[in-house]
Parts: C-alpha cells; sequence; structure tokens
C-alpha cells in the first residue's frame, strides 16, 4: 500500500501557504466539524488513545501529557508551541512551518479546544524569517477570516495565538529555557518539579507541544485512530516526517509512516549513498542521538527499535555520513557546538562540555595521548545526568557512542597527530556546516 | 512530625521543608553553593546532589521538598562521584590563586575541595581568562576567573533589592556575572554580596588585602546606626590594646531581626573620619589640663555647685541622650537626673534622616529607640529649653542628637556637662567634655523600634580615656554627693530586668537576642540560633566563622579612674556562655547535651 502524505501534503504548493489555498485542499475543515461535534474530552481521549508520540525527540505520549493538566484549576491554560526547532541536523518544522503553516494553526485550535487553552504561543526559532513571516501572515488571514480569534466557528472557543521569536539560542528549545524565554527572562532551564503542565508559562498551567506533534492531532481527528494505528509498529504509530543531509544523493524531506528501516528510508526516498561512495554511519535524529555504524542501518527507525542499537529516534532529522567523514573532527563538531551553547547554569555541564571540548580539539588536531581518550569518556559521565535539563547528557552521548563505535579512528588520529583520512579537515568540516544547519 | 529516611534512619521534617534543611535540623550536612536561606533555589551548583531511592537520577537536595515516602542516601559512592566531579568541574578554570585571595580561610571551595574533592585534577589545557579586577560599585569588586556563578549576587540584587545591576552574561563557561551596561552596583545594601558570595569573586573595596581572615578576631554584635538593630560580625585585628583595630563588619543571620543582610551605613559607618579622637575639656581649665583627671573633677565641682544652687528645687535638671548609649548607660543617667532633681526632664529627641526601605534600613536613626522609651525618655526636646542645667550624653558618631540648631544655641544656661563619643556638636556649648565610648568599645544592651533586645558587644577597647556612660556618671555622682551608683554592667542589667524589662532572663539574650513582651507582664520571645547548614567542617573552616564568646580574648582594660570598685566590663559575661559547640569545651563534663 502506497503511503499517502496527511504532514507535507501540497508543501510542494506555493499556494499552500495563503488561506484560499490550504482550504482548496479542504484544509479547517477538521477543526469545523470538530468544534462542533466533539467535546474536549472526546479529543484528549481520541488523542490518548492513538498512542501518538511527541515529534520533538523525547517521544513521549502528547495524549497522556495533556492528562497532566491540573483539574479545576482557576488559573488560564497554555498552549506553547516549540517551533525552536535547533538540533543540528533537524529542519523538518522549518519545512513543516515555511509551507504548511495553516495546518499548524488547525492543530493549535484543536489542541487549544482538546486542553481548554485560549492562548497559544509560538516560539519560533530566531534564525527562521520566513517561517516567521509565512506564519505570522498565515495567522493574520486566519484571524480575519475568524478561525483564529473570538467565537471560532460559531461556537464558544477563543484561541489567540502570539508569536515569539527567540534569539539564537539552542537552549531555548528545552521546554523550560523556552518558557523562561517567553516570559522575556534569560534561557536558563528550570528545575522539575514543578512540571510545565503544573506551573509552566507565567506560573499558569502549560502544554508544551512540537510543531509535528500538533500538527499530526488533525489528521487523527480526521481519520481516526485505526488509520493512526495502520501506520507503523507497536506504540510506535503515525506518519513521520523525515529530514535527512549529509551524504545522500538526495537530502531533503520526505513522509512516511514511523518504523521504517533506516536503509529502506535512505534508498527509496533519498536517493541512497551519493555515488561512488558508501555508507559509514548515521545519526538517527539530531546531533543528540548515538550513532549508527552502516551495519546498522536495517534497524527500524522508531523510538523504541533504535534503542537496541545504543541510538535513539530524535527528532527524525537523519545525517548520513560516507567514508570520507573524519568521526572525530564530527565528534569535536558537535562537543563544541554543546560547550558553546551550555546555558552555563549547571557546574558540570558549563565546565564539563567545554573541557572536553577542549580535549577533543588536541586529539583531532594532534597533541592528543591515548590517556585522552579515557578521560573524555570518564568526563562524559561526569556531567551526564547531573544536571537541570537534558543538554548534558545530551553532549554525553555522542562522546561515549561515537569513542565506542569508532574508537580505531580516535586511536589513529592519537598516533598520527592528524586525519587518517585521505580527505583534508576542511573537507569535513565544511560538510559538518552545512548539515548542522549553520551553527 | 511526618518522617522520612535518611542514610538509614528515620528523620523528622516539617511539610514544604528542602531535603538539606530537614538534614541540617538532623545533624547531617549536604554541601552547598547557591543555595542560600533567603533566595530562591535554582539548585545550579550540584553540589548537593543527594541520593533517592527509586530516582534514576541524583536529585538537588535544596530544592527538593520532603516527602514521607523518601529514602535518601548522603554519603553513597555515588553522591561521592558527583561531588569530586563537581569539585573538579568548578575548579578546572579556577585560577587558584588562594595565596593572594582575600577569601582564602573563609572559603566554601577551599572547605569542599578538602572535604569532598580529589587530591588532582587531570585538567592539562590552559585555564580561561576572564576579568580579574572589574570595579562594580564603591563597595564591591569582581574576580569574573574565580566566580563559580552560583548567581547568589544575581538573585539577591533581584529580589532582595530589587535593583537587579548585575546580570550573568554569555553562555557556557563563558557565563559569568557581570553589570548591566551602565550600570554600577551602588545599591544602599551593595556590600551584601561580598557577605554572601561563597568564593573569592566580589570582594570588599575597604576590607580587600587589608587582613587575612585568620588573623581577625570575630564578634557578634548590633548595629545601633538605626532603629532596626540589625545583628553584625565585628572583625578586629590584633590584640594588643594600642593596635587593636576594626576591620570590617559583616551581616549576621537572625531571621527574627535582619535575615542575613545589612546595609552599606551599618557595614561602613564605623569608619567615620576622626572616629578615635575623643574631646575632653574643662572650660577654664589650662591647656595642660586637657586630660581625664581635671576635666572629671571640674565635672564634680560642677555638678556639687549646681546641686547646692538648686537645692529644695525641682524641674531644673534636664538629661538629653542621643541613643546610641546602651540600656545601662541610659538607665545610669536616668538614676542619676532623678537623684538629683526628682523632676528631671529625660530626653532621647526624634532622629530622623536618611533613607527608609522596606528591607531594612529605618529613617529613626536612635538605636535604642524602644529602650530609651522602657526606661522613661520622652521624644519631644522643647521642654529642655526651659531647664538652666543639662546632663549631655551623646555616643553616636553622627553629631546632631537630632536637635534643630536654634534649640541647641537655646539650651542649659546655667550649666551643662557633655559626655560625647566625637568632637563636634557640644564642643561649643558645654562646660566640661568628658569622652565616652562608642557603640564598638562598650557592653551592654539595647532594644530595637520592634522591642527586641539584643547585646552590643566590645570589638575595640576605647580610646585614651573613653568610658562608657555609667562609670563617668558614677564618678560624678560620687564627687557631687549623690548616692553612689553601680558601675557594673552585668549588675545594672540584672536590676533592669527586674524592672522595666521583667521578665526578660538575660542569660538568654545570647547572640539573637529576645522579643520583649508588647505590655507588661507579657511572656519574653527567646530567639534560638539558626540553623547552621553546614557543620561537619573542620573548625577553622567552619561558616560561623567567630569562637564562642567565652573564647574571646580581650585587649587589656581600659584605665579606671574615680570612685567606685574596678569595672569587671572586662571579664566575658558569664550568661552568653558558650554558644557554639567546640572542641575544647564540647569535652567539658558540665557541657550540656
Amino acid at each position: 500500500m502506497a503511503y499517502e502524505n496527511v504532514l507535507i501534503k501540497g508543501c510542494d504548493d506555493p499556494a499552500n501557504v495563503t488561506l484560499d489555498g490550504y482550504m482548496k485542499r479542504g484544509g479547517w475543515e477538521v477543526a469545523r466539524k470538530a468544534l462542533k461535534s466533539r467535546t474536549p474530552e472526546e479529543i484528549v481521549t481520541l488523542v490518548k488513545d492513538s498512542g501518538l508520540r511527541g515529534r520533538g525527540g523525547a517521544g513521549f505520549p502528547t495524549g497522556l501529557k495533556w492528562t497532566f493538566l491540573p483539574k479545576g484549576s482557576t488559573k488560564p491554560t497554555y498552549l506553547a508551541i516549540n517551533a525552536d526547532e535547533s538540533e543540528p541536523g533537524t529542519f523538518k518544522d522549518r519545512y513543516l512551518l515555511e509551507r504548511n503553516p495553516h495546518l499548524l494553526l488547525e492543530g493549535v485550535v484543536l489542541t487549544c479546544h482538546a486542553i481548554g487553552a485560549k492562548h497559544a504561543y509560538i516560539y519560533l526559532r530566531g534564525e527562521f524569517p520566513r517561517a516567521t513571516k509565512i506564519l505570522q501572515a498565515a495567522i493574520n488571514q486566519a484571524s480575519a477570516k475568524g478561525f483564529l480569534g473570538k467565537k471560532i466557528f460559531g461556537t464558544d472557543l477563543t484561541v489567540d495565538v502570539s508569536l515569539a521569536r527567540g534569539a539564537g539560542a539552542y537552549i531555548c528549545g528545552e521546554e523550560t529555557g523556552m518558557l523562561e524565554s517567553l516570559e522575556g527572562k534569560r534561557g536558563y532551564p528550570r528545575n522539575k518539579p514543578p512540571f510545565p503542565a503544573v506551573e509552566g508559562l507565567f506560573a499558569c498551567p502549560t502544554i508544551i507541544n512540537n510543531v509535528e506533534t500538533v500538527m499530526t492531532v488533525v489528521p487523527i481527528v480526521e481519520r481516526g485512530i485505526d488509520w493512526f494505528k495502520s501506520l507503523g509498529s507497536e506504540k510506535n504509530w503515525g506518519p513521520k516526517v523525515w529530514c535527512v543531509s549529509g551524504h545522500v544523493e538526495r537530502p531533503g524531506i520526505a513522509e512516511t509512516a514511523l518504523g521504517i528501516p533506516l536503509d529502506e528510508l535512505l534508498n527509496e526516498h533519498f536517493g541512497g549513498v551519493r555515488r561512488g561512495h558508501r555508507y559509514k554511519a548515521a545519526i538517527p535524529g539530531g546531533c543528540s542521538c548515538g550513532i549508527m555504524t552502516s551495519d546498522e542501518f536495517g534497524a527500524k527507525m522508531d523510538f523504541d527499535a533504535l534503542r537496541a542499537v545504543g541510538s535513539s529516534l530524535g527528532t527524525g532529522g537523519v545525517m548520513v555520513f560516507d567514508e570520507t567523514t573524519c568521526i572525530p573532527e564530527a565528534l569535536l563538531n558537535f562537543t563544541e557546538f554543546y560547550a558553546e551553547e551550555s546555558c552555563g547554569q549547571c557546574t558540570p555541564c558549563r565546565q564539563g562540555t567545554g573541557w572536553a571540548a577542549r580535549i577533543l580539539r588536541r586529539i583531532v588536531h594532534g597533541g592528543g595521548t591515548m590517556r585522552d581518550l579515557d578521560e573524555v569518556v570518564r568526563l562524559a559521565n561526569g556531567f551526564d545526568g547531573k544536571t537541570i535539563c537534558a543538554l548534558a547528557d545530551a553532549a554525553a552521548i555522542p562522546i561515549r557512542t561515537y569513542l565506542k563505535k569508532f574508537p580505531q579512528e580516535f586511536a589513529e588520529h592519537v598516533e598520527r597527530g592528524r586525519c587518517s583520512l585521505d580527505v583534508g579537515l576542511a573537507a569535513c568540516a565544511g560538510n559538518l556546516h552545512f548539515i548542522s544547519g549553520g551553527h | 512530625m511526618p518522617t522520612f529516611k535518611l542514610d538509614g534512619r528515620d528523620v523528622d521534617f516539617r511539610p514544604g521543608e528542602m531535603l538539606i534543611e530537614a538534614a541540617a535540623r538532623a545533624g547531617v550536612s549536604i554541601p552547598y553553593y547557591c543555595y542560600h536561606p533567603e533566595l530562591s533555589r535554582p539548585a545550579n551548583c550540584r553540589m548537593c546532589l543527594v541520593e533517592a531511592k527509586g530516582a534514576p537520577k541524583l536529585i538537588p537536595a535544596c530544592q527538593q521538598p520532603v516527602n514521607d515516602k523518601m529514602d535518601i542516601q548522603t554519603t553513597s559512592e555515588r553522591v561521592k562521584i558527583a561531588q569530586a566531579d563537581v569539585m573538579e568541574f568548578l575548579l578546572i578554570n579556577h585560577p587558584l590563586d588562594c595565596p593572594i585571595c582575600d577569601q582564602a580561610g573563609e572559603c566554601k571551595l577551599q572547605q569542599y575541595a578538602y572535604l569532598f574533592g580529589r587530591p588532582a585534577s587531570s585538567m592539562e589545557e590552559a585555564k580561561l581568562k576572564l576579568e580579574k579586577r572589574k570595579v562594580l560599585g564603591p563597595h564591591v569588586v569582581l574576580d569574573q576567573e574565580r566566580c563559580i556563578a552560583c548567581t547568589r549576587c544575581v538573585r539577591f540584587t533581584q529580589e532582595i533589592t530589587k535593583t537587579s545591576e548585575l546580570t550573568m552574561i554569555a553562555r557556557g563557561n563563558h557565563n559569568v556575572v557581570d553589570l548591566h551596561p551602565k550600570h554600577e552596583l551602588a545599591n544602599a545594601y551593595s556590600g551584601c554580596v561580598v557577605d554572601m558570595c561563597p568564593v573569592g569573586a566580589l570582594t570588599d573595596r575597604q576590607f580587600r588585602f587589608q587582613a587575612r581572615v585568620w588573623y581577625v578576631q570575630p564578634t557578634p554584635s548590633t548595629c545601633t546606626l538605626c532603629s532596626r538593630g540589625c545583628n553584625i560580625t565585628v572583625d578586629r585585628r590584633g590584640e594588643r590594646a594600642q593596635r587593636t583595630e576594626m576591620k570590617r563588619i559583616r551581616g549576621r543571620r537572625n531571621p527574627d531581626v535582619n535575615a542575613s543582610w545589612i546595609c552599606d551605613e551599618g557595614r561602613y559607618g564605623y569608619q567615620q573620619p576622626g572616629k578615635g579622637a575623643r574631646p575632653v575639656r574643662a572650660r577654664g581649665a589650662t591647656a595642660a589640663a586637657a586630660e581625664l583627671m581635671p576635666a572629671l573633677e571640674r565635672a564634680q565641682e560642677r555638678a556639687a555647685e549646681m546641686l547646692r544652687a538648686h537645692a529644695g528645687q525641682r524641674g531644673w535638671l534636664g538629661a538629653l541622650a542621643s541613643g546610641a548609649e546602651t540600656l545601662e548607660e541610659l538607665s545610669a543617667l536616668a538614676e542619676v537626673a532623678r537623684a538629683a532633681d526628682p523632676e528631671a526632664l529625660l530626653v532621647v529627641p526624634a532622629f530622623q534622616d536618611g533613607d527608609e526601605d522596606a528591607i531594612l534600613r529605618r529613617l529613626d536613626k536612635v538605636g535604642n529607640r524602644r529602650g530609651a522609651r522602657l526606661l522613661g525618655f520622652g521624644e519631644d526636646a522643647a521642654g529642655l529649653a526651659k531647664r538652666r542645667v543639662l546632663l549631655v550624653a551623646d555616643a553616636d558618631a553622627r553629631p546632631r542628637a537630632g536637635l534643630p540648631e536654634a534649640l541647641v544655641a537655646d539650651l542649659a544656661r546655667d550649666a551643662m556637662i557633655a559626655f560625647v563619643a566625637h568632637e563636634r556638636a557640644w564642643a561649643e556649648r558645654a562646660e566640661v567634655l568628658l569622652p565616652l565610648a562608642n557603640a564598638y568599645e562598650k557592653e551592654g544592651t539595647i532594644v530595637n523600634f520592634d522591642g527586641v533586645a539584643q547585646r552590643i558587644r566590645r570589638i575595640v577597647p576605647p580610646p585614651m580615656d573613653a568610658r562608657p556612660l555609667h562609670h563617668h556618671l558614677a564618678d560624678v555622682a560620687a564627687g557631687a554627693g549623690l548616692a553612689p551608683i553601680e558601675t557594673d554592667t552585668r549588675s545594672r542589667l540584672s536590676a533592669l530586668a527586674a524592672g522595666p524589662l521583667a521578665p526578660l532572663d538575660p542569660s538568654r539574650l545570647l547572640e539573637w537576642g529576645a522579643r520583649l513582651p508588647k505590655e507588661r507582664g507579657g511572656d519574653v520571645t527567646y530567639f534560638e540560633e539558626p540553623a547552621q547548614l553546614f557543620t561537619a567542617a573542620p573548625k577553622a573552616y567552619a561558616e560561623g566563622e567567630y569562637q564562642p564568646f567565652m573564647k574571646a580574648q580581650l585587649p587589656p582594660p581600659a584605665i579606671h579612674v574615680g570612685a567606685g570598685a574596678p569595672s569587671r566590663d572586662n571579664e566575658r559575661f558569664e550568661w552568653f556562655g558558650p554558644s557554639r559547640t567546640n572542641v575544647e569545651e564540647a569535652s567539658a563534663p558540665e557541657k550540656a547535651p
């Protein structure tokens, strides 16, 4: 059975960003019907029973998260959409925002209806000026038409949508760091508990969902649970948008059901490895996931199966490395990224990531010792799991997995004092700068 | 009280209490940097991580409310490794310039490095270079390399003073404390950030490079510069009388009075110009007679003359005090004045000056305000103009007594004897000037605006011939033929405790004082020592810094003159007792558990 796109449907049509273009494809009809025919409880139950897992990286069940809202709270409830897509190698949300903004807004209206929120904030990454323009235009059009604002579709539902832009900090993609930034403060992640569902934005109950997650709510409401569970595998159901970068023939975006094997995904949808080369490794969902060697490419791309190969699904931002990629150089690039993006709040992360980057720099550029290889893993274990947010944990994962799966390359770097590959360092670095999205 | 499991035993907790606080009450010390009892809890230093059974990660004890299902390990292998890791991370970019750092000796980094750190670090990389001496304001200088980014100072300016001069800038390991552009740290409490900085990042521009902290002798006392009565610790350097010098004043924690803060006026106010000099003068005497004995004899003569001149009369005598005098001194003044003239007018004039805010500072600058009222001193000075003879006591370094100039010019047509701690204000008017000990030079008790009775302590000996007021008065009274008055400060307080301060038990004042009843016959509330969160450290590094009172070594006694038995003021007050567990005294048999 051929897969039918639901999230990137119409994205190749430039008119899709306008309200008319979107409505020509039947857009806004799902919300129009659901607001009149379904109670909030029904939608929450529907999403909960569908088993939709958050597409932002952690894979937490969305419906379950919605039920964490305190009952009978006198405070307003907020919906915050995390559109601060800054995980290196991930650009699916940018694609969706720039080409299918009304699907997001429709999802926002449905979600607000379900959780009882009157105000939704969309926190856009600061480096998305184009998406900002398009989304703001879409909000204006939808508001003018009465799809946002007061008395939506003649019901009593009120949903106001505000756009907020980040200022270029990776940490503001962490949900509580994002809340602090939305409140106008420095993007320092908060201690949990209290969790945002209880005490989030402006100390009010807040649900934070990823762009793709909220978009997926629309087809679930439209097509029902049976359709949703016909895609993917046990506990990993539904459609997924993939963004693939690196050494494939046609880097870009594709949508499939969850659980497609990685080699099938790459070969069928992205043209396979670039001509004349062979796969070496891949990162399945942004740089915070463990690396997979080419032997492991048969693994199914879902939240649970990737655990078995020491990785995780993350955001679905796949980075493919062929044999010209220098793994230590890649690790240095990512670790420098974490060292720079650490907010500096917790001691282990602030000092540890910077220290690890300095050791890796020595390993890569000469001057490293074999002891450094153990040392950098010891450091990673030292800052892993001891901080307020998961940035330190994310920084520890590549260090551990790269050294575990490619120890020979690191040892060669130490012994020769330079890269053992024939390509120069500049070539490696150039590739990585391209795929890590401008950082 | 509900209980939870802490290191294998059942421990009480108060609902809502944080783990670190409940553990401290149970005698379990958990190390911390960023936690401060008066500030919000960001849990960013990660030093207080402990292991909770069932939790996948270590949890920060400072930020975790206790519940009865908890089973906490504070010294498990995982916790020890985490503590050593945090210490190692904190020190990799720290300059380790302890030999030239003012904080050395009272530094949490040093303390915890000894207790929890690894003996060596494998750090081989170059350390970060940051701003080494950035002047933040009139009192504080910042060393960003020493900063551990605990954000205590930032939170203080945001949450307590609400002035927000400080912030964290940059990210990663360049994340440092800095001023907002075009701001300076010049709020009225700026010195507090030095007190609360756990390392040597923020230092006091006045105290910087002035003394090593292990050479200073800290004494707990009370500030008298306004009617708040903030608890302070005063550090003195040098033991010999002629060399002893006050080095700095720090805030001392007392949740019932001043939390942990003091204002900059209280912190730096003792550095008044001419603080050491004391006037001694008897009008009509030769210049060579500018010494205590001739001046005192002159005062005795004049007092006797006045008594004779007004024999049998009433309402001729006025007594004016500044309110910076202790209860013991003021009561002596009242006693002598009333013995001479039963209708003597007793006044501690209202003195309102400077700013008032919702934090600590009060407009009313009279330190012993409620105390003066309890002893029968009024606030209206206008009536003094009618009094022929005046006794003036002004232990305050701020020249004024809060009196309008016109009134001062109108005071005391026949005679004025003034006991003063500064040279100004009364020099032109008084017939005899006698030197008085100021608030850092004598023992005594004051009662603040709120009815809290607290001790002030003798930090340094008074210069030259200066003495507390009741010593001078005893001599004047004896010379004038009045009934002798008690010169022993302790006995004076005992008498007061049985009278206007009843039912106060002076032995229970300790360093934290007691709240007197609002009305006579009520109960006295005695304050307790605030919980010490970290006590497991070696004594030299311990946080409560100062030694128990009994151990304090005082300079040799000041000179005693005139009638009466030599004062015992230079002996320590037995009442205070050892207030804190002390290594030597803990072994003494009479020590209560």
